[in-house]
């Protein structure tokens, strides 16, 4: 009984952790990324990227993953590190759980860390590259 | 008496005969001209008509001139926001204007616009591809390159890029991403750099085509979380001076291709804790290098466009305050003329008039106000 | 910007005339400062549904909680209110969003400052309220540029105040 309690515990703690980290995660989004591609991330034609239905399609390579945290919304953003993890984290399986692989696993802070000091100089070339490798990868 | 008249009326229709015979209609059809170099104290006024974006106007004053009437030169024509740069190379003067087919709605056409100096008309153009930026005029939007071979726009759609474009040939030469960082400060001979999000500076060369040849990022250097810099510098002969919220004054020297950062320090000492530089245009540098800058006296959060009670000036090389300039009137912008025997502090107060100072001295010479413009929220000394 | 309101309200002369130098410049500083104390605050009891946001002010004037961040013409004075368009107009999806205090519950609301676009300045209530305002290179709390972006026309007419949210303190 006594362990059952600890672990309901533990499962009622993480459950409140893991909505109060969702809340958080919608209000960085809010407040950093939304002015630009929108509530649900629908994003604009021709102007901001669509990441509703799409951006898990990035994770399908490391270099999706790493242009992700590269794209200078993320890398430049004035969100620390792990506030930067746990939002990207969140917008994937918020927006685009459909299109995470299989072997899909959450950023760390430590590879966030690592790629947001490279920021990529030219997103809209670099983009179509990752995206095409993945769509050859995906056929 | 009966006899007389018609003789007297025959002699004043001779005499008026021959004085309209010896008068010369004066010509039809004469345009005035400039002269190609303009006056030290001349200055372009550029109203962007805030509530009437679309008919912009740029107003040539010579602030010499006594005469009011007198002192307005002439005027060119830009719309939205105009960009504007002046050449010193060239007679040339450059807006980057942005027209609507059907005024305020149709298609939209981004074009640089050449302006000829002596003639104040438009005597070239280059189309934009990419929409430029539009935002509260300032002067680091549009810039040429130190050669004066390329026009530099930045844009914002809202992704970050600067246009580069070719003004002797009149073409448009690409686009360059500036990812996260904005405005254009021109680095080097043929290369700008944009201030950056993360409180960096982002670097790109050009070659002579005005392609990409290498690129590079500072080290971090501010902190837009804790104060953020303006990016709207002093800037003289290739050194800027950029003032941050909380009053640290940012030198950086552009002249090499890679911007040399320099020392930051505070412009707020005992006799001015609370003060915060504000305005539209808060700083201005002269020709022997001295920083002017608007100063408030209320300093907290969201005060940074506040209009300057006081115009203080700096020596930047010994970090130091040399005057306190005690403003007539409150003002959102400063610019200073060229010269360095006289050189005339313009300061555009809040009524949207011209405050003239003495820059030496800090003393109000004149208003120039009424002159046509509605919000000459720039003010440009004739290069 | 206050200083343009005060400028289209003919006010500026009146003031520099009216006042002592001394007095004049503290009033150009709390008058541009955006302070409650300059204008009258007409509380306006809203009746609060469950899920609504408590109101007090008014929604035409600068100093109304929402504008805590506003640089441009209030659409409440235009033609639309402080969440909707005035007629005629396009709202631009594309905006930036910023934070302000609720002083009726002492919460922080998020606001999306859509601006309202295709025709030119309404050139009513001109509003300049900084707070929280970065500059241009950080452009998701920027309110320097026209946010008129994917609209069918940047010609910018007003500025509203939509809350979208609670923000964490």
């Amino acid at each position: 009984m006594k362990q059952f309690l600890a672990v309901a515990s533990m499962l009622f703690s993480t459950a409140i952790w893991a909505t109060d980290d969702a809340a958080r995660a919608r209000v960085d989004y809010a407040l950093n990324c939304q002015g630009c591609h929108l509530a649900r991330g629908e994003g604009f034609a021709g102007k901001v990227p669509r990441m509703t239905d799409f951006v898990g399609y990035y994770m399908h390579s490391e270099d999706g993953r790493a242009f992700l945290i590269q794209v200078p919304g993320v890398a430049l953003s004035p969100l620390n590190d792990a506030d930067t993890a746990r939002l990207m984290n969140w917008m994937l399986t918020e927006f685009s759980a459909a299109q995470l692989p299989a072997d899909y696993r959450p950023y760390t802070v430590d590879e966030v860390a690592a790629l947001r000091r490279q920021p990529e100089n030219d997103p809209n070339r670099r983009r179509a590259e990752v995206l095409a490798k993945i769509s050859r990868q995906l056929r | 008496m009966k006899k007389l008249l018609p003789f007297l009326l025959a002699l004043l229709l001779l005499v008026m005969g021959t004085a309209m015979a010896q008068l010369q209609p004066e010509p039809m059809g004469k345009i005035e001209t400039l002269p190609e170099k303009w006056p030290a104290h001349w200055v372009l006024a550029h109203d962007v008509s805030f509530s009437r974006v679309m008919d912009g106007r740029t107003i040539v004053l010579d602030l010499d001139e006594e005469n009011p009437a007198r002192a307005y030169k002439g005027m060119m024509n830009n719309s939205f926001a105009a960009f504007m740069a002046q050449a010193t190379t060239r007679p040339e003067i450059y807006f980057a204007s942005i027209y609507y087919s059907r005024g305020t709605r149709g298609e939209r056409i981004d074009v640089l616009e050449i302006y000829d100096k002596q003639t104040l008309s438009p005597i070239g153009e280059v189309v934009l591809e990419v929409p430029r930026a539009i935002l509260l005029p300032q002067r680091f939007t549009m810039q040429l390159t130190r050669d004066e071979s390329l026009v530099l726009l930045y844009n914002f759609t809202p992704a970050m890029s600067v246009s580069v474009v070719d003004p002797v040939a009149r073409e448009l030469r690409g686009e360059v991403p500036t990812p996260g960082c904005a405005a254009v400060f021109p680095t080097g001979e043929r290369g700008f750099s944009s201030v950056c999000a993360d409180g960096t500076l982002y670097t790109v060369q050009l070659d002579a085509d005005g392609q990409p040849a290498s690129t590079s990022r500072s080290a971090q250097f501010f902190d837009a979380g804790v104060d953020p810099l303006i990016e709207k510098a002093a800037w003289h002969a290739g050194k800027a001076w950029f003032p941050t919220f909380m009053g640290q004054l940012q030198p950086v020297d552009f002249t090499g291709d890679q911007p040399v950062i320099g020392e930051a320090w505070s412009m707020i000492d005992e006799e001015t804790t609370g003060w915060r530089p504000g305005g539209l245009a808060p700083a201005a540098a002269d020709a022997d290098g001295r920083v002017y800058m608007l100063a408030h006296p209320e300093g907290r959060e969201g005060s940074h466009r506040d209009p300057g009670m006081e115009v203080w000036v700096f020596d930047p090389d010994q970090q130091q305050r040399v005057d306190r300039y005690e403003l007539a009137m409150p003002g959102l912008g400063v610019s200073l003329t060229r010269d360095r025997e006289a050189p005339l502090l313009v300061v555009l107060n809040v009524e949207m008039a011209l405050d003239v100072y003495d820059a030496r001295t800090g003393e109000l010479r004149k208003t120039v106000a009424n002159f046509g413009a509605e919000t000459p929220l720039l003010v440009y000394g004739a290069e | 910007m206050k200083w343009l309101d005060r400028l289209i309200e003919g006010r500026t002369r009146d003031l520099a005339q009216r006042s002592s130098r001394r007095s004049f410049l503290a009033r150009v500083g709390t008058v541009v400062a955006g302070s409650a104390a300059t204008l009258p605050l007409l509380p306006v009891a809203r009746a609060q549904d469950e899920g609504s946001v408590p109101e007090s002010g008014d929604p035409h004037s600068c100093d109304y909680w929402r504008y805590c961040a506003t640089d441009g013409f209030l659409c409440s004075c235009c033609g639309g209110s402080a969440s909707s368009c005035p007629p005629g107009t396009e709202m631009s999806p594309i905006t930036w969003i910023g934070t302000c205090l609720n002083p009726v519950d002492n919460t922080n609301y998020i606001i999306s400052y859509n601006d309202c676009c295709g025709k030119s300045a309404c050139g009513h209530c001109m509003c300049t309220r900084n707070e929280g305002d970065r500059p241009i290179y950080r452009p998701q709390l920027n309110n320097e540029y026209n946010w008129c972006l994917g609209t069918q026309h940047q010609t910018y007419n007003c500025s509203v105040a939509r809350v979208i949210g609670k923000a964490f303190d």
